[in-house]
């Protein structure tokens, strides 16, 4: 599949790889993302799946280890960048709305 | 319990994979679960009726020439099955997970933008190179048989591939054009901030019985006439057959070696290019001896009744001369041309040779007849083809006031004078008499020729 150079991070992007912060099998990342939302966010097996060979390839994340068809992934440095340039974005996003939205949020 | 199993037919469109979790649970309600999913079967084995929900995904990584387990198939199923979904079987791109009881698992895919890439580099494409070579394949054919060849309304499959091959041309774009509508909406829906329209089981349905439907008619319109047409032409039907029927074997068991890991998908092209280069040898081998074994069934003694002919005996009169005779019978029928056979009969007199051929055509209508007399004429004119030459070009003459003579609808001549064709109303006829034993100017033979080929023809106003 030719891939597009990821701008922006999605929502499940960004869950994904902000779970990875510590080693994590797929399933782990499943249950991390629902624990870390609260139910909010859930991320279907096949969407997992597509977004870390992504991740792998790039080179966003990186395979541990590998046990009874079970991969472990953690964050790489370059995965740490970009999960790092979302947040300052998001903050960002926040910081900017704030003057006017602050007060009417309940 | 049942302890029974049955197959049904497949006949869903990859793309709407979504519409056969539907159709897989209204299985299961009926008491059926779905056990294999095969391109136009699936096998289904019987258990108690109940709620089961079941999910069709689309695997990346997964393909026609992709063994059913790899090591990425594993791990993406094992996840699945983490999250609550059990695997069932694969068809090519398609997983199938099936639910049990009252767990309410997270659906499969959770992201309808990367659910859509994937459907795109898979299924469409897939669907999309199907219908290319197909496409290349039909212009092809319908190039060939555009404008109409006389030489195809002699028989039954040539009949069919004039008349319905165009039919089943649109029938088969039926996929193309689906796969791009759906594509043009789901992007358009992605792009709008909405979500991908599901395809309903019903116009899943209503798919399978346009396409199928009028598929299998003109196949089985197929089936009828190379039945028929084997009749006439066992050798040429096989021969015909023979390549298609070895090829179709041929690919389905690569694909099925590669599916279960006999062979590595890498070496699929090598197979195909050795079993081609095999196929064509054997072909140009067996070929001969096939159509030769057809040339033996036609050597008669006698011709049947109900078929004239012009035998050397009634227009040698002048020679009492007795050489070794030998004749060539064949019949054909079709729907445009009921009737039509070809007769040869060759004397060999050891230091010359006598010889007549007649070929004969009555057509449903003069239309027709029109156009076997100007494709006869046409393919004289043009001559035979070999080894990039034209061998036999012949020059056509028209004589008016022979035609006169004759009272024909339609009379042409080789420049030679030794070939005629003759058309009146539904009837043709073609005379080939290279070696000059026939006079077509002698009133005698004009009148037996008439006599024998024309009393029944039908002219239309």
């Amino acid at each position: 599949m030719a891939r597009e150079q990821l701008k922006n991070l999605t929502e499940p992007m960004y869950y994904i790889l902000l779970a990875l912060s510590e080693p994590q099998h797929g399933y782990g990342i499943m249950q991390e993302v629902e624990r870390r939302t609260e139910g909010r966010v859930k991320i279907g097996a096949g969407t997992l799946y597509n977004l870390l060979s992504r991740f792998e390839e790039e080179k966003f994340i990186v395979q541990l280890s590998e046990e009874n068809r079970r991969k472990t992934y953690t964050l790489t440095d370059e995965g740490i960048n970009i999960l790092t340039e979302e947040y300052q974005r998001l903050k960002q996003l926040v910081s900017d709305g704030s003057d006017f939205l602050e007060g009417r949020v309940r | 319990m049942k302890n029974k199993t049955k197959r049904v037919f497949w006949g869903f469109f990859s793309l709407d994979y979504k519409a056969m979790g539907e159709y897989l649970e209204e299985m299961a309600e009926k008491g059926w679960m779905v056990e294999k999913v095969g391109r136009y079967i699936a096998k289904f084995r019987a258990i108690e009726p109940k709620k089961i929900k079941f999910y069709v995904d689309v695997f990346k990584e997964g393909g026609p020439l992709t063994p059913e387990k790899t090591e990425s198939s594993e791990e993406y199923r094992k996840l699945c099955q983490e999250s609550g979904w059990t695997f069932i079987t694969s068809q090519d791109y398609l997983q199938f997970f099936y639910a049990d009881g009252d767990i309410e698992p997270v659906p499969i895919q959770t992201d309808e933008e990367i659910e859509q890439k994937i459907v795109e580099h898979t299924l469409l494409k897939n669907e999309l190179r199907g219908v290319f070579i197909f496409a290349i394949l039909a212009v092809y054919i319908l190039v060939r048989n555009i404008p109409v060849k006389y030489t195809n309304l002699l028989n039954f499959t040539g009949v069919t591939t004039t008349f319905l091959y165009p039919i089943l041309c649109i029938f088969t774009a039926i996929p193309a054009v689906y796969s791009i509508i759906l594509m043009i909406k789901a992007r358009r829906n992605i792009k709008n901030g909405l979500s991908i329209t599901k395809p309903t089981l019903k116009s899943a349905r209503r798919r399978i019985i346009a396409f199928y439907g009028s598929t299998w008619i003109i196949v089985l319109f197929y089936t009828l006439s190379f039945i028929i047409d084997a009749f006439f032409m066992p050798g040429i039907v096989v021969y015909v057959l023979l390549g298609p029927g070895i090829g179709i074997i041929f690919g389905s068991s690569i694909r099925y070696l590669v599916k279960k890991n006999k062979i590595s998908k890498d070496s699929v092209l090598n197979y195909i290019v050795v079993g081609t280069i095999i196929l064509v040898i054997f072909m140009q081998v067996a070929g001969p001896s096939i159509l030769e074994k057809n040339e033996e069934i036609y050597k008669v003694d006698s011709v049947p009744v109900g078929y004239p002919i012009i035998t050397l005996e009634e227009i040698s009169k002048e020679s009492n001369q007795k050489g070794e005779l030998s004749r060539d019978f064949r019949q054909s029928m079709s729907p445009i041309v009921p009737k039509h056979h070809t007769y040869y009969e060759y004397e060999n007199l050891g230091h010359s040779s006598k010889s007549i051929r007649i070929k004969y055509y009555e057509a449903i209508n003069t239309y027709f007849a029109d156009i076997i007399f100007n494709g006869i004429t046409k393919e004289l004119e043009k001559g035979m083809k070999w080894q990039g030459m034209t061998l036999f070009e012949k020059i056509i003459i028209t004589d008016d006031e022979m035609r006169k003579l004759w009272d024909m609808d339609n009379l042409a001549l080789t420049e030679e004078r030794d070939e005629i064709i003759i058309q009146k109303g539904n009837i043709v006829l073609h005379v080939d008499n290279y070696t000059g034993v026939m006079d077509f100017n002698d009133k005698e033979t004009r009148e037996l020729i008439i006599s024998r080929f024309f009393s029944g023809s039908t002219v239309e106003n």
